[in-house]
């Protein structure tokens, strides 16, 4: 028969020291769990399972599945939680402060890497067909002009992007 | 009381050429100094400078051995100057002076170094600094310890007569005890009537007494209090003096009837055509321009709002016993008193401040002062409990704790301490009387920790079925069409985020200092927390002191608190303010201006400086009224020629301590070194 194994989270004080040494998560430990981003939060009520209070949680006790998982990912970056948040945590950026470290320790989901992909290739989160630009035209759009990929390129080359995407960052 | 203040020049051991003796005790204070600075290092140190006699360290120099010591080395060694490396003098510049008291030597030739608060607490983690820090701090001390005169403690007369601002709980209390005591009180209050806060409330937690019914008695008793003159309608414009002899100006405002003609039988305000909205209902129902506050009223005298007022002459058309008097004008009056009892309260917080919940935009978001005069017998709607909206009975109320406090976003990081009651209490209020009620209260901590106030928080829950959700509201949508209101809140115990229709949604709007709190600090020269309430002298210690000798705080103007303990504070500050009047005189500090007459040439730049009138010229030279000057150094600070000194802190004495800060052991160890580079 097969047994039964306790299943305990580990928790670990690191976590909560690299968040605060990233740009915008400086203030993470103040929060009283008050729940008032999560109830301000307008990509909650499409995904129950993103909840910045709780990730914020998870985070201050160093629950270890925080950098694995996809929930920091979801936040739109929308700033509301962060105006009204009564204790001033800064909540959106304490979620860039996550996805920072998770990056360095090459922890980013797979599907933002195809997003991040596909900046790097083509300079845009997606390819613009042609039937991109025919919808455009019906709203009387202009089209869309094709990106200079070779600048693209450049740019990122210039950067830490090919590493963190690597996993190489943590390294250093 | 200029004679009382007048100095003897004379010590009574100590004579002025008398080659200073000084004696240096470097104080462990446990762990506090010693954990960080070498304390035998630093009275090893002391013990080479030049007139250190002796030089000592111990574990606690404000022990009962520890002032022992340096009792015994006054006689021992003859000592005449004394120096402690310790704590702050706040602390314990009282017990130091008291000792050299005891041993026969002024206390005013005692010095003490910081080298706790200013050094070994600010540098924990720099040892050795913090060492070298505690030897500069105490060469500094026994730099100006060589210049230290003694000094006379002025006693001054205590007027046996007490001020008391504000009329509200606290104020009322204070008065009534200081007027038991047998002293006489002036009670000021800015509105027409006594009461306060407390008088708009409903019913009040956790006894459920009506608030007015156990108010006004009180509020009777002070008006009949023979010791107890209450002066309404009035605020203080000027005070002036210290503690036994404060000069208080106060303007009584013109009420435009006569106090003592009104029979308060109210046929004026039937008869006046003009309404406006009334504040003591928190503008939710209406008054005429003649009127008032609310129906016990002390004293029942009716007033005329000035801005509100046609002129029409219909009230005094109709008033019999003729109290009208539209050409009464303001009055100063002018008191002397020995103390002051600050009472001035608090003021809510504006619910605007918070858009998210919609209060001043949505209809039926009420605050918790408003709740209080919508359910009360005597309020705008009668006790009965309606929707601003559309009149109706709410259904489903939601009560959203802490708006206002606890949030940096506004500044008020401080928790309001009455809020989570004061909402439980009118929860209950409302399933009372609506059984069938839904009654939801938000909040993020319940802090219930006074008595009886876990039990009556239990009940809520258990007998009242009240639905507490653990999470503060996001946001409040209203529904346009029916102006109910959707909360937005995650209860964090689920994790889980509701949207939550109410028909009414009441604020705990929190407590903020009194509007007019910067006005008070300015008379009374008061300091504020970072709350921005007054300061205590001791948050421990001395609980309602201020650091202003002969003032008092009582109530919330100290910090947020409820009825009990705002009554028991009052009841303190009006037997802290007794000690000096029974007393009939106290000490004061004699630190204040005098002129060195040869040195004066007649500037009167000091005169222009000062900022209190202190100073005249009498025979073209600077003349210093001790009696009423601060001792704030500004004349002494301004003036070219070192005419001007404060006692106790005279040129001399200052520029040695700077001297010794910048150019180390200079009549020390040192002396070649100096030498060499002059």
């Amino acid at each position: 028969m097969e047994k039964i194994q306790p299943k305990y989270r580990v928790v670990s004080s690191d976590l909560v020291k690299k968040i605060k040494q990233e740009p915008g998560g400086e203030f993470i430990s103040r929060c009283y769990q008050c729940g008032t981003c999560t109830a301000t939060c307008v990509v909650n009520p499409f995904r129950d399972d993103f909840n910045p209070r709780k990730i914020i949680r998870m985070a201050v006790l160093g629950v270890d599945r925080v950098l694995e998982s996809l929930e920091p990912w979801y936040c739109a970056v929308c700033y509301l939680c962060t105006e009204r948040c009564p204790r001033d945590v800064k909540p959106a950026t304490v979620l860039m402060a996550i996805k920072n470290v998770a990056a360095k320790e090459g922890k980013v989901p797979a599907a933002f890497k195809n997003i991040n992909e596909n900046i790097a290739r083509i300079g845009r989160l997606f390819e613009i067909d042609d039937f991109t630009n025919f919808m455009r035209e019906d709203m009387g759009l202009p089209p869309i002009e094709p990106i200079d990929e070779e600048e693209v390129k450049k740019l990122i080359s210039g950067t830490r992007f090919e590493k963190i995407m690597k996993g190489e960052e943590s390294e250093k | 009381m200029a004679e009382d203040k007048e100095k003897g020049e004379k010590g009574t051991k100590n004579e002025e050429k008398e080659e200073p003796r000084i004696g240096v005790y470097v104080c462990h204070c446990g762990i506090n100094i010693a954990g960080v600075v070498d304390c035998k290092d630093v009275a090893e140190y002391a013990s080479k400078l030049k007139n250190v006699v002796v030089a000592r360290d111990y574990k606690y120099m404000c022990s009962d051995p520890g002032q022992q010591l340096i009792k015994d080395d006054i006689k021992e060694h003859k000592l005449n100057r004394i120096v402690v490396a310790a704590c702050s003098p706040r602390m314990h510049e009282p017990t130091f002076r008291r000792a050299l008291e005891e041993a026969g030597l002024n206390p005013f030739l005692f010095e003490q170094a910081n080298i706790r608060e200013h050094d070994s607490w600010v540098h924990m983690k720099q040892p050795k600094e913090a060492t070298e820090k505690a030897k500069d701090l105490t060469r500094m001390a026994v730099a100006r310890a060589r210049h230290l005169e003694p000094q006379q403690k002025p006693k001054v007369k205590v007027e046996k007569a007490a001020l008391v601002i504000g009329g509200g709980v606290a104020g009322i209390q204070s008065a009534l005890d200081l007027a038991d005591m047998g002293f006489k009180v002036y009670l000021v209050e800015k509105t027409p009537s006594l009461g306060g806060k407390m008088a708009q409330l409903d019913k009040t937690f956790p006894t459920m007494d009506c608030s007015a019914c156990i108010l006004t008695p009180k509020m009777v008793d002070a008006a009949r209090h023979e010791n107890i003159e209450i002066i309404t309608y009035a605020e203080v414009e000027e005070v002036d003096g210290y503690i036994g002899n404060f000069k208080v100006k106060i303007r009584k405002r013109a009420r435009q009837v006569l106090e003592d003609k009104c029979t308060g039988c109210g046929l004026c305000a039937e008869a006046c055509p003009v309404e406006v909205p009334n504040e003591f209902d928190q503008g939710l129902g209406v008054r005429k321009a003649i009127y008032v506050p609310f129906p016990q009223a002390v004293p029942l005298v009716y007033t005329i709002d000035d801005e509100a007022c046609l002129g029409c002459g219909m009230c005094e058309a109709v008033c019999g016993p003729e109290a009208i008097d539209y050409d009464q004008k303001d009055e100063i009056l002018e008191l002397e008193v020995g103390t002051i009892i600050v009472a001035t309260g608090f003021d809510q917080f504006d619910a605007t401040r918070k858009p998210e919940y919609g209060y001043g935009r949505y209809e039926n978001v009420i605050t918790g002062l408003e709740f209080e005069r919508l359910v009360n017998a005597s309020g705008p709607t009668g006790g009965k409990l309606l929707r601003p909206s559309d009149g109706k009975e709410p259904h489903r109320i939601g009560f959203i704790l802490c708006v206002g406090s606890r949030d940096a976003k506004v500044g008020n990081p401080y928790c309001s301490r009455v809020c989570c009651m004061y909402s439980i209490k009118n929860a209950r209020l409302y399933k009372e009387k609506h059984p069938e009620a839904e009654v939801y209260i938000f909040y993020m901590d319940i802090r219930a920790y006074g008595k009886g106030y876990e039990e009556f928080y239990r009940q809520a829950q258990e007998e009242y079925g009240i639905k507490f959700i653990r999470g503060r509201p996001g946001e409040i949508v209203e529904d346009p069409k029916t102006k109910n209101l959707l909360v937005r809140v995650e209860d964090t115990l689920l994790g889980l985020p509701l949207e939550v229709e109410l028909d009414l949604v009441v604020l705990a709007a929190g407590m903020e200092p009194a509007r007019d709190s910067d006005k008070i600090q300015r008379l009374l020269r008061l300091s504020r927390s970072a709350d921005g309430f007054f300061s205590e002298a001791h948050p421990k210690l001395r609980p309602v002191d201020t650091l202003t000798d002969g003032i008092y705080l009582a109530g919330t103007c100290q910090g947020p608190k409820d009825i009990p303990d705002t009554v028991a504070q009052a009841s303190a500050a009006a037997a802290r303010a007794a000690i000096p009047m029974a007393k009939g005189e106290v000490e004061t500090e004699p630190i204040v201006a005098f002129v060195r007459k040869e040195l004066c040439i007649g500037c009167r730049i000091c005169e222009r400086t000062c900022d209190f009138g202190v100073i005249t010229m009498v025979d073209r030279k600077a003349h210093v009224n001790e009696a009423i000057c601060k001792g704030c150094g500004a004349c002494a600070a301004a003036c070219p020629t070192g005419a001007m000194q404060v006692r106790h802190f005279t040129d001399e004495q200052i520029y040695a301590m700077i001297e010794a800060a910048l150019r180390g052991d200079v009549e020390e160890g040192g002396k070649e070194e100096v030498k060499a580079e002059a």
